[in-house]
């Protein structure tokens, strides 16, 4: 195998996008740290309309400890979810991608809460229309600090 | 947040083709938000498990981002599609750049 020039710098510029990328990756796929619930809605909602049906979420009206809260978000044929707790540090706790081979499109998890508050869940359908969820809960004992 | 790392999955076995199977995970994880303050009031930085993700013969079952609002030792249950036997594989990704994976083989019985 002969290596000319034109494959020595690619192989070379290849490398260093390597280098840059996995810093890149990690802030274009973790959630947003710092942003406000308007910018979050309108980051995942674009300019679609939101209807108030289509996704529920299941959750205890009463939490006793916010360090642990179960919570289970059903969007049946959404092809994205985002789980936000207006209440807490950090608003965006979950966006959920299903792909092809997911069942119900449902996810259980355990969630931190830091005061009572009221949960919002977005789903996006394949047609770009976006619906909402809310639940109210009351937490006992906060679990964020 | 490098050791003590541990996962776990629970699944079906075996599934008859196209089933609807639940699968469970968790990973042994502090999940450090970046929001609480040491003793000398200094912030302690964030250190969590950001995103997840499951695959079955590299089609995608499930991905998540994660905020620092999820619990420690993340717990996750969703449904997947089996259409026929191979295996799940599951990964998850931590802020320290380490990556935890697993994977699962399901028979398909008639």
């Amino acid at each position: 195998m002969s290596l000319n020039r034109r494959d020595a710098l690619q192989v070379s510029l290849g490398a260093l996008l390597c280098l840059a990328l996995p810093v890149r990756a990690q802030d274009l796929v973790a959630l947003p740290n710092v942003a406000t619930l308007e910018e979050l809605i309108a980051s995942f909602a674009g300019n679609a309309p939101t209807a108030d049906s289509g996704v529920s979420i299941d959750m205890e009206a009463i939490a006793e400890d916010g360090y642990r809260v179960p919570v289970t978000i059903d969007a049946p044929s959404a092809e994205e979810v985002m789980l936000i707790a207006p209440g807490n540090p950090v608003l965006p706790v979950l966006r959920v991608r299903f792909g092809v081979l997911a069942g119900a499109h449902s996810i259980s998890t355990r969630m931190r809460l830091g005061q009572s508050q009221e949960i919002l869940a977005l789903a996006r359908l394949p047609d770009r229309s976006v619906h909402r969820g809310t639940r109210a809960t009351l937490v006992v004992v906060g679990g964020c600090a | 947040m490098a050791t003590g790392v541990k996962t776990r999955v629970k699944l079906p076995k075996q599934a008859r083709a196209g089933e609807v199977v639940t699968i469970k995970t968790l990973i042994t994880h502090r999940m450090e938000s970046g929001n609480r303050l040491n003793s000398n009031g200094l912030p302690i930085p964030r250190s969590i498990i950001h995103r997840f993700r499951c695959e079955f013969e590299g089609e995608l079952v499930i991905e998540l981002d994660i905020g620092p609002g999820i619990s420690t030792n993340p717990f996750f249950e969703f449904q997947a599609i089996v259409p026929g036997p191979g295996v799940f594989t599951f990964s998850w990704f931590d802020d320290d750049g380490a990556i935890y994976t697993d994977s699962r083989a399901i028979s398909v019985v008639s």
